[in-house]
């Protein structure tokens, strides 16, 4: 089993390095990862840092050099913050919600999606109808309803993001899972004394995998996009951490004036992360379809 | 066929009943909404007074039954924040979300269906490239970023169209609509542009997906094979073939759009319900936030009906009997 | 059945040579089909037997120009009434398609588009080649209908093919294919996928149209039973080239490759009673990076180190087989 397991994901890797678009796109997730990561070591200044923040340096065009002596690249914002470093530490910030979010929807849509096509029955048509009915409702409703009814902060935020997501990765579980245990081998094990648990963990996981990870990557994306929507609208993260949406929020009014910049740089940042994770789950999608593959 | 129907319905009155509980019970869990409809140096005897006028004083369960038996005889509540019966505040709001809305999907399908099924039909060309990277993009790119590039590009910079409002209306059958004059159209195209834009990634993904597929079919084969035009098999078999699922999709977005319409709306200012419902949410306007949960539940499942609707006139597959 | 062949001199409707059609796929090249050659006389019957993987499908559909990617003609010629159809731009195919050869392929439930009326397709394959009013289009639709078996046509062509049982859709596939009075049809295991009751029927009715109409057809099978009842000249195709040809009756009683000989053995019609059905040891190759030297060699009881080399296609009258150490001709021919 772990020789013939080994072998899809180098196959999985060595086509994905075929397509040079997807390769750039994964290559460009990883800087950015990087950046965020070392953001406190990279960044010229602590945003967070109120005290070295000076007004005289507020709204600066990029390329201004400032009271702290050094060149702000893409400019200030309002408050006199050099807008690279906020961005690097709103990376970190969107970043973070959404591998957090991510992982958690994963975890739980996943266990609900391979429960319902483990145990068939009643489990599968009550669990299944629950996910099918959320699916049809637009997770931007979902989002906004649950901030609002938990109010404001990064836990409620995530809660709010997972569940308006988690019903993908129950779907894509289940849809995975339950083709594969109506397969014989299955059928098979579940005769024998092995554990349901390892036929879980050794069988139908490993199978369902990598259908999840695509769906894990556009999800990421998606809860990344979602909470800059909802930082946008007010309704995210408290102002003392500022993600990439609440950076775009903040320029806005200062847009019509020309003053772009503040928001216009946040919002690249935004979108070269978001395409670059979608350009790459969707190329992994490509190769994983079976029926395109001839 | 009909029995089918009157199962679909029944569903959608369950859903219902089950929405218009959860949506109550979620949103009154929501803060106080006292600490805004009073002003801190009220005294107490106008605190019990406005408390007592909006049955805060009544338990949840009593509320929700009064707020149903209210729902049949067409009332939906106050608002707390305008005064007004919630459903003449969301009525008045509905056109402007509603066009807005149907010429985005409408927009968004005409223009994206095309689009797909040619990427999906020549899938390696340098075409089919750029479609499905512009379909990524507006796939990925937030939607309230690209209305604000929108704004910043065709409204700040060129000046050619104007930032928000909704501009010139014109009363048709009693409502004010902005689709039927050209300053209308001017205040329409940048919203609805940007609502599309994400609708239009979808069909193209759909319309892609659905033809690649479709085109390597032993039903396309033999259309070939009897001599068929590649234009005629695109246009007769495949597009018949691939509007099933693009029927149900249309149906979902035009329910969903209407929910994400709130960004847009907000970010133009377009004077719909999206607006309302985040500003609602924002004063914990509690009447005209369960109100509006419940009109878009309704809607959906309403939606969702003509969409099972339309399928069994698309496909003859699930029409009644069989023949042999 | 040779008896039907046509007059001397009269060139045969199709004729292909050293066809080649190969798959270029991710793992290496695949040689579906390796050097094709047959010609088909005017209303003649010829079946093309094989197992599942020598490439006579591959070979069908080399025919009309329908190879889909990675697939590729590499070479060779098929001449439809002296028209070269390799190479032929996608118009100049598409005028032949339909209206000169035409193909009814396998499965009758995937071939016609379940949203589309019956009326409607057959409709869409007339006007590809014609221009046809509606009411025409109905009234020739009802009269193809009828012409292959299918009662009550006029008003079976609002049905959709979900309303017809697999028969009655084959039925329909083939009244498309006749539909321009097509000369030369490609039969893809036309019968597999149904009833054995059906297929008898459909086998015979074949054979009546055909008579019927002068349309010659290359049946494609990989059940040397069915080809026997129908066709006059069978090919035998193993691993992407034709391992044995000749008049059906020949072949059957003597066949001179040993791949065909095990074939045979291996039908219940063929066996003596009481005795256990003959199978052939091993499996089809894989046609991907086939080793030089006769591909059958390594399943063949007759083999020696000069089957290393490819064997020529050695013809003797009608007769041609590719096979260094071919089973001696019984008694009389």
């Amino acid at each position: 089993m772990t020789t013939k397991a080994v072998s899809p994901w180098r196959n999985l890797w060595t086509r994905f390095c075929e397509d040079r678009i997807a390769l750039g796109a994964l290559i460009v997730v990883a800087i950015i990862l990087v950046l965020a990561l070392f953001a406190p070591l990279i960044a010229p200044q602590d945003p967070y840092d109120l005290s070295g923040l000076s007004l005289r340096d507020a709204r600066r065009p990029p390329g201004f050099v400032g009271s702290g002596g050094y060149v702000h690249w893409l400019g200030t914002d309002a408050q006199g913050r050099d807008l690279l470093s906020a961005i690097l530490y709103g990376l970190r910030v969107s970043i973070q919600i959404g591998i957090f979010a991510g992982a958690v929807g994963l975890v739980i849509g996943t266990t609900i999606g391979i429960l319902a096509a483990y145990h068939r029955g009643m489990a599968e048509t009550v669990l299944m109808r629950i996910i099918d009915l959320q699916l049809s409702f637009p997770p931007i409703l979902l989002a906004l309803v649950l901030v609002a009814v938990l109010g404001q902060g990064k836990a409620q935020l995530i809660a709010a993001l997972v569940a308006a997501q988690y019903a993908y990765f129950a779907r894509t579980a289940f849809g995975a899972s339950s083709a594969e245990r109506s397969k014989d081998y299955i059928e098979a094990a579940m005769a024998t004394p092995l554990s349901n648990m390892r036929i879980v963990f050794r069988h139908i996981l490993p199978n369902a995998m990598p259908a999840l990870i695509v769906v894990a990557t556009v999800q990421v994306a998606y809860a990344i996009a979602l909470e800059s929507t909802l930082s946008f609208l007010g309704l995210g993260l408290p102002v003392t951490e500022p993600s990439l949406g609440m950076l775009i929020s903040n320029g806005v009014k200062y847009m019509m004036s020309g003053r772009y910049w503040i928001s216009v740089y946040p919002g690249i940042a935004l979108i070269i992360l978001i395409v670059a994770i979608n350009l790459v789950g969707d190329h992994v999608r490509d190769i994983l379809n079976p029926r395109l593959n001839r | 066929m009909s029995s089918f129907l009157l199962q679909r319905i029944l569903q959608g009155i369950v859903i219902m009943a089950v929405m218009s509980v959860i949506v109550f019970a979620g949103v009154y869990a929501i803060g106080n909404p006292m600490e805004v409809l009073i002003p801190p140096e009220a005294t107490q005897d106008v605190r019990l007074r406005t408390i007592a006028r909006f049955g805060l004083d009544k338990s949840l369960v009593e509320q929700y039954f009064l707020f149903i038996s209210n729902l049949f005889q067409g009332d939906l509540g106050q608002s707390y924040i305008y005064n007004e019966p919630v459903l003449r505040l969301i009525g008045n709001r509905l056109p402007a979300t509603l066009e807005l809305v149907l010429t985005a999907v409408l927009g968004a399908t005409f223009i994206g269906v095309p689009l797909g099924i040619y990427a999906g039909y020549k899938p390696e060309s340098a075409t089919a490239r750029i479609i499905m990277a512009v379909s990524i993009l507006g796939f990925s790119v937030p939607t309230f970023w690209v209305g604000l590039i929108l704004i910043l590009t065709f409204a700040v910079s060129l000046g050619w169209l104007p930032s928000g409002g909704r501009g010139d209306t014109v009363e048709v059958f009693g409502i004010d609509w902005s689709i039927f004059t050209l300053d209308g159209w001017s205040h329409l195209i940048l919203p609805a542009t940007n609502l599309a834009l994400f609708k239009l990634a979808i069909m193209i993904r759909l319309a892609r997906a659905g033809t690649r597929e479709v085109m390597l079919s032993d039903a396309v084969k033999f259309a070939r094979a009897a001599g068929l035009s590649e234009a005629t098999i695109l246009s007769r078999h495949v597009l018949k073939l691939i509007s099933i699922p693009i029927v149900t999709v249309f149906g979902l977005e035009l329910a969903s759009t209407l929910a994400f319409a709130v960004v847009t709306e907000t970010i133009f200012s377009w004077p719909g319900v999206g607006k309302l419902i985040i500003d609602s949410i924002k004063n914990l306007d509690r009447p005209v936030m369960v109100a509006y949960l419940i009109l878009t539940a309704g809607l959906f499942v309403t939606i969702n009906l003509c969409v099972d609707i339309g399928y069994a006139v698309l496909d003859p597959r699930l029409r009644r009997g069989r023949a042999e | 059945m040779t008896a039907l062949t046509m007059p001397e001199g009269e060139a045969p409707i199709l004729e292909v040579k050293d066809l080649a059609t190969h798959f270029f796929t991710r793992a290496g090249v695949v040689k579906a089909v390796d050097g094709v050659s047959f010609s088909l006389n005017r209303g003649e019957i010829i079946g093309l037997v094989g197992e599942s993987g020598s490439g006579k499908t591959v070979t069908g559909f080399s025919l009309i120009g329908l190879v889909d990617p990675p697939g590729r003609i590499v070479g060779g010629s098929v001449k439809l009434e002296g028209q070269e159809l390799v190479g032929l731009d996608d118009a100049g195919l598409r005028k032949v398609r339909g209206a000169r050869i035409a193909m009814v392929f396998q499965d009758p439930m995937m071939t016609l588009n379940p949203v589309l009326t019956i009326g409607q397709q057959m409709h869409l394959a007339l006007a590809a080649h014609e221009r046809v009013s509606k009411g025409a289009a109905r009234v020739r639709s009802a009269e193809a209908l009828t012409r292959v078996g299918i009662p009550d046509a006029a008003s079976r062509l609002d049905a959709y093919p979900h309303q017809f049982s697999g028969g009655m859709r084959q039925r329909v596939a083939i009244a498309i294919a006749l539909l321009h009075g097509t000369r030369v049809i490609i039969a893809d295991e036309p019968t597999t996928a149904l009833d054995v009751s059906i297929q008898a029927q459909i086998l015979s009715e074949m054979r009546e149209l055909a008579r019927e109409m002068g349309t010659a057809l290359v049946w494609i099978s990989h059940d040397l039973s069915t080809v026997s009842t129908l066709a006059s000249r069978i090919l035998v195709m193993y691993a992407g080239r034709i391992v044995e040809e000749g008049p059906t009756a020949q072949v059957l009683r003597a066949p001179r490759h040993p791949y065909t000989a095990g074939l045979l053995r291996s039908l219940p019609a063929m066996a003596e009673p009481g005795t256990d059905l003959a199978q052939i040891p091993g499996t089809t190759p894989s046609l991907l990076n086939l080793p030089e030297g006769c591909p059958f060699r390594p399943r063949c009881e007759r083999a020696s180190e000069l089957c290393a080399k490819n064997p020529p296609m050695t013809r003797a009258g009608e007769r041609g087989y590719r096979c260094h150490h071919a089973l001696e001709e019984a008694v009389s021919a």
